[in-house]
């Protein structure tokens, strides 16, 4: 009986072992309601985030307002998100939300409209200047002419290229077109050595992304400007083939890369070239990371049929359901207002602040900056519409199968816009 | 309360007394998993899509029917009828295996065994991360050493023919260990006279592994077995980290398939639906073995 006993004791443990294995994944807590004079705020983790908290004893003395300050990264916070807002109410004041993402959440109702704040001369500090915010960023986090949110970490597609290996190979500028760019990665490309072009296929946002950005420069788009889904249009079908065609030129596993693997790739010389959001682009310029400090050079992204460049990056949002809205907004244009956004334009952090990007000094500092600038004035948006997640994800899926060739573009194509229909319901 | 208290009551009292006192914990479980189960069938039964403008609604067995005839859920049943049942034969082979070689350790067990409990006790999140970078095909580990023996590079993760059997492999990893260690537990409560007299009859070592040592361990084995096929049929994390489901649908088991449809694609009634099916594939294979399992016991 005894070694009965024993034999339940390590089940009994294993059982323990496994509960905790459970209840560790993903434990995200929720603060309970912030008291007066205090707020909970969620942010994606990432430079700006820790920068923002590194700065929040300075906000607090300032404002006399207690910050519950929670950070979290990759897709764990769109989940989190979602189940914070379309649940039964968030305690959470303020929270970052992927810019795509507004009319979703724009549509539900469930973001507080930032317009009368931002009217409001006692709440908005006089020197905000709103002005040296591209209206393309404005728009970005405006739903039903309501603002639901304000830019607060931004990106762009640009090129990263190696300018010490163009000039190896002859190449006397950035690629412009995305011929030019094809050529480019083909004559860079010397495996195992280097690769001539990194990209973003793993089965992702990443993936719809990267592709969204060639779309948009082949003058196609995921609805037109009625809300007719047009992903099987000629354009749509040109700008598929191009892609598949880049991964002759780009490492073997690229099927399974996402951002965060591209920027190591970028920074450790395994590729040459690629076309990546901004907001990676000072991981380049740090000798102590980056194997190509000093080499790494930055341009528009390359154009097709016309000049394009999607935009990206995380919003600062008010729910609905706070019960400090004041203080809150008074957070947000701390976070995102000149002084703290000239403090991450310093580090290194890509502003979005035209004035900031132009500036002369910055720019040589962060070569990256022109290119971001030039990016806004041809910004384009995700699709708006609320049923942009449900869309991203069944395109990922079907784009995945189709760069590892278990789909033909035409499929491809075919597949992706039955499954926007479906979603969108046209 | 004594015994006697009890005793003094009538016979109707002392019949209720037992299950006024389990009330509270059934409340509980009612209100945990009951409450939660019922939900989320109603769930399944409404068009119930945060990216539309329809509200929700009741829709009958139309997610039902939709999931029934995608092709994409028949691919997640492939995946994870591949998954459970590669990585539940091969972690019993071997943690039986194992565990048979282990129990004639006369030194170290205990500091083995102790080893042991290290992979299952670490969070599948961090397992993924750490197999994300062992199976990176330019800087994982384990390229390098394949390249020591002139293989590879293998894609481990970014090929779909491959990942699924990678994701397998690190599971593998995680989960033999608690094979062994269950086995061990069984083989050391086995009684010594059984073995004594097969010996005395002469038995083999195979014809004592075949014929004594499983059939007596055959109870805790089952019972193993059963937990590794419902974990199995549940996995998520590891695959979320290391894969997000392909290369295309590679590595889409029914559990990932439920995350992206209620939480990547916002459709709950979908996602409901497909949690439903996933729970009946689960009683279908977890029925025959619990009854298994009693039989064996009551043998």
């Amino acid at each position: 009986m005894k070694q009965t006993h024993s034999t339940m004791g390590t089940f009994r443990k294993s059982a323990a072992a496994l509960c905790m294995c459970a209840a560790t994944t993903f434990a995200v807590s929720t603060p309970a309601q912030a008291k007066d004079g205090q707020i909970n705020v969620m942010l994606f983790a990432g430079p700006i985030a820790s920068f923002t908290q590194q700065n929040l004893p300075a906000f607090e003395k300032e404002s006399g307002i207690k910050v519950n300050l929670t950070i979290i990264g990759g897709e764990v916070i769109n989940t989190k998100t979602s189940t914070e807002l379309l649940g039964s109410g968030t305690s959470f004041d303020v929270i970052s939300i992927r810019g795509d993402s507004m009319p979703f959440y724009g549509t539900k109702g469930v973001l507080a409209d930032l317009t009368p704040y931002l009217k409001n001369t006692k709440l908005t500090p006089a020197d905000y200047d709103l002005k040296s915010v591209p209206d393309a960023l404005m728009n970005f986090y405006r739903w039903d002419n309501k603002q639901v949110g304000m830019p607060w970490q931004v990106a762009s597609y640009v090129t990263y290229y190696r300018k010490d290996l163009l000039e190896a190979a002859g190449l006397t500028h950035p690629p412009k077109t995305a011929a030019e760019y094809r050529d480019y990665a083909q004559k860079l490309n010397a495996p195992p050595k280097v690769y001539g072009t990194g990209l973003t296929m793993q089965k992702s946002h990443n993936l719809t992304s990267e592709y969204f950005q060639w779309l948009s420069t082949f003058g196609g788009g995921v609805i037109d400007s009625h809300g007719k889904v047009i992903l099987d249009s000629p354009e749509a079908r040109q700008a598929l083939e191009y892609y598949v065609s880049l991964r002759k030129f780009a490492p073997e596993d690229v099927t399974n890369w996402a951002y965060e693997r591209l920027t190591t790739a970028l920074s450790q010389g395994e590729v040459a070239m690629a076309v990546q959001w901004t907001d990676t682009a000072a991981v380049m310029l740090e000798p102590k990371h980056s194997k190509v400090a000093g080499k790494m050079a930055f341009a528009a992204a390359p154009v097709a049929k016309m000049p394009a460049a999607v935009i990206g990056g995380w919003g600062l949002n008010i729910p609905e359901s706070s019960h400090n809205k004041e203080d809150a907004f008074k957070f947000i244009t701390w976070a995102t207002g000149p002084v703290m956004s000239r403090k991450v334009a310093d580090l290194g952090g890509t502003p979005f602040r035209t004035s900031l990007l132009r500036d002369k000094n910055l720019s040589v500092k962060f070569p990256w900056f022109n290119a971001q600038a030039d990016a806004e004035e041809v910004a384009v948006p995700r699709p708006r519409t609320p049923a942009w997640p449900a869309i991203d994800d069944a395109m990922s899926t079907i784009l995945s199968r189709v760069v590892t060739g278990r789909l033909s573009v035409d499929e491809g194509v075919t597949r992706m816009a039955a499954a926007a229909k479906k979603q969108i319901g046209n | 309360m004594r015994d006697a208290d009890i005793e003094r009551k009538p016979p109707w009292r002392r019949q209720v007394f037992p299950y006024v006192l389990i009330l509270p914990g059934l409340i509980y479980i009612a209100v945990t998993t009951l409450v939660p189960l019922v939900y989320s069938f109603w769930t399944s039964l409404t068009f119930n899509r945060a990216t539309s403008t329809q509200p929700p609604h009741f829709s009958g067995v139309q997610n039902y029917v939709d999931v029934l005839t995608d092709s994409s859920f028949w691919n997640a049943v492939r995946v994870t009828a591949i998954y459970t049942g590669a990585t539940v034969a091969a972690e019993m082979i071997l943690g039986t295996a194992i565990a048979l070689l282990l129990i004639k350790l006369t030194r170290g067990r205990k500091l083995v065994r102790l080893l042991l409990i290290i992979p299952f006790s670490v969070p599948p999140v961090v397992i993924g991360l750490m197999y994300l970078l062992i199976m990176d095909r330019s800087y994982g580990i384990l390229n390098y050493l394949l390249s020591l023996v002139n293989i590879g590079p293998v894609s481990w993760l970014s090929s779909p023919e491959i990942a699924i059997w990678s994701v397998i492999g690190v599971d593998l990893w995680q989960w033999t260990p608690f094979v062994i260690i269950s086995a061990v537990a069984a083989l050391e409560s086995m009684p010594g006279d059984v073995i004594d007299a097969a010996s005395i009859d002469g038995a083999s070592s195979m014809q004592m592994v075949r014929w004594v040592v499983l059939p007596l361990i055959k109870p805790v084995l089952l019972v193993v077995a059963l937990t590794r096929a419902l974990t199995s049929l549940k996995v998520f994390d590891v695959i979320f980290v290391l894969t997000n489901g392909g290369p295309g649908s590679a590595t889409e088991t029914l559990s990932y398939m439920v995350y992206v449809d209620a939480f990547q694609r916002f459709d709950f009634g979908r996602g409901a639906a497909v949690s439903w099916l996933l729970i009946l594939i689960a009683m279908v294979v977890a029925i025959p073995m619990v009854r298994s399992v009693l039989r064996s016991d009551v043998a």
